[in-house]
């Protein structure tokens, strides 16, 4: 077989690093040269961010061979605690944002418990839990946004401030950091080897060899659900508000960024660059469509367009791989 | 048979039943396996040998019985337990992670690593160099790099690869269930040496195998199961593959008698 195309195949990423390369350059054409602007760029960062950081928790989810519907509604359940706290409690953010993580990360404990003991998909039990915290989400903020009454904390500064001589708010940064934890704990720990392991064949050949397959699913239910519920909080920390439509889709878009990314929708297979990269171009793609002032329509039709070219093509990259293998 | 046993017993099975509701599988299974010794576990399907397997390595609790490990009694609550207790497990087609690296492999379950709060990191290089090494020994000639995906391998040299590790980590018993199922003659020749390899270490070795032809010349004793118990136990000099299907299906046909 033709090197490339080998090289390609192990090394996934490439997809959506050329789809972001085409098509920043094709929009700043398009745009009259207005794309690489501090002003979209810094859009670009923002959109991406917040999608890329609940994505790298998906990630690692759907590597271990499982799936969390629940990361929009958990994505927006922080902030509005967090925010609530501060507001009208007037604690201290540092402290509203520890105990809105540890709220979530309770959801991520029982969307793991829930998948393992009763033997339901994590497909269904997390759309459950979707249901479920969205409706705790409008009870705790009713219909209007909550507004973050403290922005001065340093806390606060560190999460969501713009970056000085940049484009670029904190989320950003916090998504590389996040990403380059995510990618430290899949290659280079054992609880990394685990996850991939039980991404295969529901887990029995990874129980086989002695790895505890319960508790590494149910780390990573909770990195999954305090990972959407952390970009919920750095993106109030940014807008200063929190609404229960924060994140709406970001479930749905965090899935087709890391299935963009090359991961793999049967586990085992996936990488934290990818995801990122998936991101990143669901960004550009947004932003890019409204500078070039396309119907806000098309952003969904492209959006499942490239989810399925994605989808299609790791299929077609799993049959050679199949058929290259001996 | 497993009374007053030398302690050379790596592996000892004592009256172990096993009951799913109503329905009695094992009726008190007696067997021992010493240290460098191949026990050949034939029978027909349905005999208990599944379960039976299924016991030893973690994944079912006997109703009854007792488990010996080099004499100590111990009991499994997972595959992780019966890991620990040096019993290593080889099946037909779940020996393997093929999507991850040949090193990754070799190690899963098992890996070096130094603990850096909260995290356990992996000794990559360490443990690249222990894979390499074994690969080296067992010939695997195609293997360019440990850092290849397992897929590459072909289903011989998977099986082996599952067989040498479980030497490395200086296993007490090693269980293996139909190993050479799907495989061709050069392949399976390649795991039966890795078998006596195995053997060559010192350790137990119970086999599982449809194929009288494969469970001959590698057991030292041969147990058939019949209907949940140890009908006889033979030394395959006493015996050809002929006689031993025979027998297993006579046993085979008797528990359906049984049983119908």
């Amino acid at each position: 077989m033709n090197r490339f195309v080998v090289w390609a195949l192990k090394h996934q990423e490439i997809g959506p690093l050329v789809g972001l390369v085409a098509l920043s350059i094709a929009f700043h054409l398009a745009s009259g040269h207005l794309f690489f602007t501090s002003g979209q760029i810094s859009a670009v960062a923002a959109l991406s961010s917040s999608v890329g950081i609940v994505a790298l928790g998906v990630t690692i989810l759907m590597i271990s061979g499982e799936f969390d519907l629940s990361v929009s509604a958990t994505f927006a359940l922080a902030p509005i605690l967090m925010a609530s706290l501060v507001n009208q409690a007037g604690w201290p953010p540092l402290a509203a944002l520890l105990l809105a993580v540890s709220a979530v990360s309770v959801i991520g404990l029982t969307n793991g418990l829930l998948t393992m003991f009763t033997g339901i998909p994590s497909f269904i039990a997390t759309l459950g839990m979707l249901f479920a915290i969205k409706s705790v989400n409008r009870m705790l903020a009713g219909g209007a946004p909550v507004e973050l009454l403290e922005t001065e904390d340093r806390i606060i500064r560190w999460m969501g401030a713009e970056l000085p001589y940049t484009p670029f708010t904190a989320p950003l940064i916090w998504m590389f950091g996040f990403g380059a934890l995510l990618w430290f704990v899949l290659e280079h720990t054992s609880h990394g080897n685990a996850t991939r392991a039980i991404g295969d064949q529901e887990g029995s050949i990874a129980r086989a060899m002695g790895v505890p397959v319960m508790q590494t699913k149910l780390v990573n239910f909770v990195v999954c659900a305090v990972l959407a519920g952390l970009s919920g909080c750095l993106q109030l920390a940014d807008f200063g508000y929190a609404s229960v439509d924060s994140g709406r889709d970001h479930n749905l878009m965090a899935i087709v960024a890391v299935v963009i990314g090359g991961t793999s929708l049967l586990g085992v297979r996936g990488t934290v660059l990818g995801s990122l990269l998936g991101a990143l171009l669901l960004g550009t793609l947004k932003s890019g469509l409204v500078l070039v002032g396309t119907r806000g329509e098309f952003y969904d039709l492209l959006i499942g367009v490239l989810l399925l070219m994605a989808a299609i093509f790791n299929a077609w990259a799993k049959t050679i791989r199949d058929r290259s293998g001996r | 048979m497993s009374q007053g046993l030398p302690s050379s017993q790596v592996l000892e099975l004592r009256g172990i039943q096993k009951r799913f509701g109503r329905i009695e599988v094992l009726r008190g299974i007696d067997l021992s396996v010493g240290a460098g010794e191949v026990v050949g576990l034939v029978g027909d399907n349905g005999a208990g040998k599944s379960t039976l397997v299924r016991i030893i390595s973690g994944y079912l609790r006997p109703t009854s019985g007792a488990i010996l490990v080099h004499g100590e009694k111990k009991s499994f609550a997972s595959p992780r337990d019966a890991r620990h207790a040096g019993i290593e497990t080889v099946y037909q087609d779940l020996a393997i992670v093929k999507d991850m690296s040949l090193w990754r492999n070799f190690f899963l379950g098992n890996e070096i690593v130094r603990r850096v709060f909260p995290f356990r990191v992996l000794r990559r290089q360490e443990m690249k160099t222990i894979c390499q090494q074994h690969l080296r020994d067992l010939g695997l000639t195609s293997v360019r790099s440990v850092d290849e995906m397992a897929r590459n391998l072909s289903g011989g040299e998977r099986q082996t690869l599952a067989i040498t590790r479980s030497v490395y980590f200086q296993s007490n018993v090693l269980v293996l269930d139909e190993p050479v199922a799907a495989l061709s003659v050069r392949e399976t020749r390649r795991v039966m040496d890795e078998i006596r390899r195995a053997r060559g270490e010192g350790i137990g070795v119970i086999y599982i195998d449809h194929n009288m032809n494969h469970v001959l010349p590698v057991a030292d004793r041969i147990a058939v199961v019949q209907h949940g118990r140890i009908a006889t136990v033979i030394r395959p000099s006493e015996t050809t593959a002929e006689e031993l299907g025979d027998l297993v299906a006579r046993a085979g046909a008797d528990s359906d008698e049984e049983s119908g």
